[in-house]
């Protein structure tokens, strides 16, 4: 019943809010003064134990605040439900459980550690550990509701007292990916310089040579080669399951499903297990060139790598062809009904719309498609573990596939030796990996939005 | 489309399709069984290698021949051996290839070339020793084959029975695995010289004084083999004339993957010198030397005063422990200093080392796939090859039996090309994903012999990775890394879930002004971040979060990390000196893998937000715009609609997007390697679970398939290899089964919204 009457208030709520003097005057409308601000009183403690969970999730002196502050959301809400009692002669169902669950949740806080010393586990979990999550969950529950009472049940009410519960997790995961980011930009920059960029690495016998040069252009290359070969198969899967369904277009359909199910473990294993069929082939042999790529050492002798650019890019063509299927099929499926009749009723064979009306309508899918694949392959270190090379021996479509990030798993795990001696460039090589992926993506988005604009604009105004 | 019929000539060519793919088929499977039944002959074959010498009994001061001959059932490209001779009552005075080897041969890794003068070094080193070490290579047709014909002297002396005997002979077939081979041993009776007595040389010892000025070092081992797990002790020795020696330089080769350095310590000839590792310590020098096989240059530097009559004894004693069946070669690098500096020529002498059961063990290029010895006959890639395109053209076999199903809906004519351009390119990912399950089959079939499933369900796991294990012990218990994928995965989507809704809500419904346009392209920017950025940036969520939070007392050891290792870190991170040197860095590699499920479980769940994000926001986005009107027409607010009208139509989207992503929690390697670990050796306990170090499967699996800390990746040991590809079959069963569900749930929710 309450909602019915609430979603009637609706419409007047929007209108308030669009003349520019929406919340505190429909606040002002709903309550009295001594209302508004005891109602608002759970909102400001909310805002406080945010404060201080925040702080305490980052500092652990902090953490002594956190029993006054859930100690003070709890007083707060108190008056908060005392006031509606007395203003409507009943409980509020939602104020009273957060009133009990904010008492629960000081007493918890007061007894845990007392608890555990008990136990004989002290300094098992920090104190922070258990008040942190504590802290912002109760917070955010109490700015929820407190926002539904400020504004009297109403939809709008309802609308903002979701706000919280999306604030709270996307806030977390900025600060995490802040902190990541940040890390990588503070701890990487130092070592960064020109010459790094543009010089070779070299792990040969104790001449340990950083040098990144090699591993970015290998990064281009594996990006373009995997887009060039993945890009026909993807496309064309994409068409048939789109255009002609049925059960080769199910079976297509759940290949193409289970190659991005299966992920990259098992692709990799599989790579690396048919470049060790062709172990014992010569380093000469054409079929163990194009599968494990070789180098010439000084004496001019070939050597064997352990999987080519072009044997990597075949693989990694697998995990993207998904991707360009998948968007290259919804691209055709969301090609209106009118234009398709249109171009039959026209004359066009089916070749002639495909060509000239299905697909640029699809092109900008297909290019979201490319530009996600292109991510795909950027970040699918994990193929690589299974084939990858330090790549001092030159990039090119038959020598061994190396990459920025390959280089940042050599410089973690690689032979102790390297490892020791390169410790300190790897957050410079994530931080030249981090800018590379993040100019592509921006790239990427810039000219996703002029084809959108281009082919669909055209079609949609003749 | 619908509107037309199909075409009356079209079943025949299908007809004609068909049986040319079955021609194929046929042509296909005739070769592969051919080249299989071949392959198989092959590996069965044994080989012989035997020492002839060209009389059994001569007098002293005469010469004569002896030969090595080998003998197989296939052609070989290579053989290796060491003959061993009694130099009291032989010599060696010449060595030649045989002729089908012509100038590939070396002995004691001295490129042979025919010239005498390194003919004669060999010979030199080979008095002095008493044995040759030859290495051979060339292409030899099937059957008999002369490898080596040494010429040699008989002592005048006492005379004796000089057994010429061949250790650890070994032949590569021609696609360079190691043939299972016999040696025959030979003998040749010296008959005694009256009247001379030669005092004997001892054997094994170098005869300081035929190199004036000069100084050989070799490399004795206690005994010629040592099982797996045990020790045994190789003593460097040095003979030489030089009066003044003042730094002893000695390297050692060996293979790390058979052999690991244990101690090193001074001989009894220069007690109470100093030893060092190149510019470290000897206890790094034996760290690196476990990972690099080589022991770097240990210096020693000897006391002044010592004798000054030349030097013979032994400077230093390695002590080395087995751990897999092989045979290593044992390589020296010598180098000898003056007090001042000024080097000494020294000749340093190689040997070899069989660990276990030695020689009938492929060794190092053994792939995955080569099961052992034994009837199989291992995996023939052109046979593995040819059995992987047979299944691509079955497939494509039964595709075409398909097909006339379809015939009375679909016509066929050169007008339509794009049903047969885009049917032929959508089969590619088809046959390839065909292709990736019968590799990872093939690999897998092996450990369900060798270890045997029952094995694998134990709760214990114990492997070399981290060198706690031999191989007498290895115990392959998959349970722990079970449980640590099932934590993972919860940890990772639990925390992940909500977050990308939230995210993918505030940029479509819920726009919350200025958030919301800036949510969108963040996504789409953080989408592109490879997972081993994150990986890499785990050393500042430890510094933040889970040392100051859980680093109390005894959480260190749940957190299996070291707070001296860890201080240091935080002392010195970021590293900022440029001048750098390996001394100084207190971490090395000990950090990867010191950490917790929970911090990788957030980490993959920090992979999986962008990831899970623009497809649920997708969904979102993608229902109908009538729902949202309608309900916002009938008086809804917007929370309300989203909840009841928007989310419910996008579950099979979001179904999607769980799925996928706990797939690709379960199926990450490189953040749980890093961030957790790879290797779960047993259940934890339950109350540090989620803070003890418990990789997945995968993370597992894929250094069992391929050791990480190898250069390129180098090739596994058996079982391990093939257990790892086995976990990647579970995977993909599982993955399958994931996908067929969430197919299955998706057609069910869009039946309860249509009805």
């Amino acid at each position: 019943m309450t909602d019915s009457v609430g979603s009637m208030t609706d419409a007047v709520g929007r209108t308030s809010d669009a003349d520019g003097h929406g919340l505190m005057s429909r606040i002002a409308d709903n309550l009295a003064g001594r209302e508004r601000v005891t109602l608002g009183l759970p909102l400001a403690a909310a805002a406080i134990c945010a404060a201080v969970g925040l702080g305490a999730l980052f500092f652990n002196g902090v953490d002594a605040a956190s029993l006054p502050a859930m100690g003070l959301l709890g007083a707060c809400q108190l008056t908060a439900v005392a006031t509606t009692y007395r203003r409507t002669a009943s409980l509020d169902r939602r104020a009273t459980l957060l009133l009990v669950l904010c008492i629960a949740a000081t007493l918890v806080l007061f007894v845990a550690p007392e608890w555990m010393y008990g136990w004989n586990i002290n300094g098992i979990i920090h104190h922070s550990v258990l008040s942190v999550p504590l802290l912002l969950l109760m917070s955010t529950a109490t700015a929820a509701h407190s926002v539904r009472a400020l504004m009297g049940a109403s939809p709008s009410g309802r609308d903002l007292s979701l706000y919280p519960w999306l604030i709270l997790p996307i806030a977390l995961a900025l600060i995490a990916y802040g902190i990541l980011v940040g890390d990588i930009v503070a701890s990487g920059i130092g070592g960064l310089n020109l010459n790094l960029l543009t010089t070779v690495g070299a792990s040969a016998g104790n001449g340990y040579v950083p040098g990144f040069l090699n591993n970015i252009l290998g990064t281009f290359l594996l990006m373009f080669m995997t887009l060039v070969i993945a890009f026909l198969p993807g496309v064309g899967a994409g068409v048939f399951m789109a255009e002609y369904p049925g059960r080769l277009a199910g079976l297509i359909d759940f290949c193409t499903q289970m190659l991005r199910a299966v992920s990259m473990f098992v692709i990799g294993a599989a790579a690396f297990g048919l470049v060790h069929l062709l172990s014992s082939w010569k380093a000469d042999d054409l079929l163990s060139q194009l599968v494990r790529g070789s180098y010439s050492d000084s004496s001019g002798q070939t050597l064997p790598e352990h999987g080519s650019f072009l044997f990597a890019a075949v693989i990694l063509g697998l995990l993207v062809m998904p991707v360009i299927a998948k968007l290259t099929e919804e691209g055709l499926r969301s090609v209106p009904r009118e234009i398709r009749e249109g171009s039959i009723a026209l004359g066009a064979t089916e070749g002639h719309g495909l060509r000239r009306i299905l697909l640029p309508w699809a092109a900008p899918n297909i290019l979201t498609g490319l530009v996600l694949a292109a991510a795909e392959a950027n970040g699918s270190l994990a193929v690589l573990v299974f084939l990858g090379v330090i790549g001092e021996h030159g990039v090119g479509p038959l020598s061994g596939v190396t990459t920025l990030d390959y280089s940042i798993f050599e410089i973690s795990w690689g032979p102790m030796q390297y490892t020791r001696v390169m410790e300190q460039y790897r957050l410079t090589a994530a931080l030249v990996l981090l800018l590379l992926t993040m100019g592509l993506t921006v790239l990427a988005m810039l000219l996703q939005r002029r084809f959108a604009t281009r082919y669909r604009g055209s079609l949609t105004s003749n | 489309m619908d509107l037309n019929k199909s075409v009356g000539w079209l079943p025949h060519r299908r007809i004609r399709l068909a049986s040319a793919a079955r021609g194929l088929l046929a042509v296909a499977f005739a070769v592969t069984t051919l080249l299989g039944v071949n392959g198989t002959a092959s590996a069965a074959s044994g080989a012989t290698m035997k020492v002839s010498p060209s009389v059994s009994s001569i007098a002293g001061g005469t010469t004569f021949t002896v030969d090595i001959v080998e003998s197989a059932s296939v052609g070989t490209i290579g053989a290796n051996a060491t003959l061993t001779f009694d130099p009291t009552l032989v010599q060696v005075t010449g060595m030649k290839a045989g002729p089908a080897y012509g100038k590939g041969l070396s002995f004691f890794g001295i490129s042979f070339d025919g010239s005498t003068e390194k003919a004669g070094a060999a010979a030199t080193k080979a008095n002095q020793t008493g044995t040759v070490v030859f290495e051979a290579s060339g292409i030899i047709p099937a059957g008999d084959a002369t490898v080596v014909t040494m010429t040699m002297e008989a002592v005048k002396g006492p005379g004796g029975k000089a057994s010429l005997s061949l250790r650890a002979p070994s032949l590569l077939d021609q696609d360079g695995n190691a043939l299972p081979i016999t040696g025959t041993n030979g003998a040749v009776t010296v008959a005694p010289t009256p009247g001379v007595t030669a005092p004997p040389k001892p054997s094994g010892l170098v005869d300081a004084s035929a190199l004036p000025d000069s100084a050989v070092m070799t490399l004795i081992p206690e005994r010629p083999q040592v099982a797996v797990g045990e020790s045994v002790t190789v003593e460097v020795k040095i003979a030489t004339t030089s009066t003044q020696i003042g730094l002893i330089k000695a390297s050692l080769a060996f293979d790390s993957s058979l052999l690991q350095v244990q101690k090193v310590e001074a001989g009894p000839l220069v007690k109470g010198a100093t030893l060092q590792s190149g510019l470290t310590t000897i206890a790094a020098g034996i760290d690196l030397a476990n990972s690099s096989g080589k022991l770097n240059e240990v210096r020693i530097t000897v006391p002044s005063g010592a004798d000054s009559q030349g030097m013979d004894g032994t400077v230093l004693i390695i002590t080395l422990k087995g751990v897999a069946n092989g045979t290593s070669t044992l390589d020296l690098g010598a180098g000898l200093e003056t007090p001042d500096a000024g080097s000494i020529p020294v000749v340093a002498q190689p040997s070899q080392l069989v660990v276990g059961s030695g020689g009938t063990q492929p060794d190092a290029g053994t792939t995955g796939t080569d099961s052992n010895g034994g009837g199989g006959g291992g995996a023939d890639p052109l046979f593995v090859a040819l059995a992987a395109i047979l299944t691509l053209l079955a497939l494509g076999d039964l595709i075409i039996l398909v097909l006339p199903r379809r015939a009375g809906r679909q016509r066929l004519s050169l007008r339509r090309w794009p049903f047969v351009v885009s049917l032929a390119l959508g089969l590619i990912p088809v046959l390839m994903f065909a292709g990736i399950v019968v590799i990872v089959v093939i690999n897998a079939l092996p450990a369900v012999g060798d270890p045997g499933l029952g094995s694998l369900l134990g709760d214990k796991f114990i492997y070399q990775f981290s060198g706690q294990g031999t191989q007498g012990n290895w115990t392959w218990g998959l349970l722990p890394a079970l449980w640590g994928t099932v934590e993972i995965t919860l940890v990772a989507v639990l925390v992940a879930l909500p977050v990308s809704l939230a995210m993918a809500v505030v940029s479509t419904e819920f726009p919350m002004g200025p958030v919301g346009r800036v949510v969108r392209p963040l996504v789409s920017m953080l989408s592109g971040i490879p997972p081993i950025v994150y990986a890499v940036s785990l050393l500042v969520f430890v510094h933040l979060f889970m040392i100051p939070k859980f680093a109390a007392n005894s959480s260190f050891n749940a957190l299996k990390l070291d707070p001296t290792t860890i201080g240091a870190n935080a002392a010195t991170w970021p590293p900022s000196g440029v001048p750098f040197d390996p001394g100084s860095y207190p971490w090395g590699t000990t950090m990867v893998g010191g950490n917790s499920v929970l911090l990788g479980g957030i980490l993959v769940a920090l992979l999986l937000v962008p990831f899970m994000t623009p497809m649920i926001a997708d969904a979102i986005r993608n229902v109908p715009t009538s729902a949202r009107e309608a309900s916002l027409a009938l008086g809804a607010n917007r929370a309300y609609t989203l909840r009841r009208a928007i989310l419910p139509m996008a579950v099979p989207g979001m179904i999607t997007a769980v799925v996928l992503g706990t797939l690709k929690a379960i199926g990450d390697i490189v953040i749980v390697s890093l961030a957790v670990g790879w290797e779960a050796n047993s259940i934890p306990n339950p109350v540090f679970d989620v803070l003890e170090k418990t990789p997945s499967l995968a993370a597992q699996g894929a250094n069992m398939i391929t050791p990480f800390n190898t250069p390129g990746g180098g090739p596994s040991v058996q079982p391990a290899a093939s257990i790892g590809f086995l976990t990647a079959l579970l995977f993909l069963l599982a993955a399958a089964a994931m996908v067929l569900l969430m197919n299955y749930l998706k057609a069910r929710w869009r039946r309860r919204l249509g009805a």
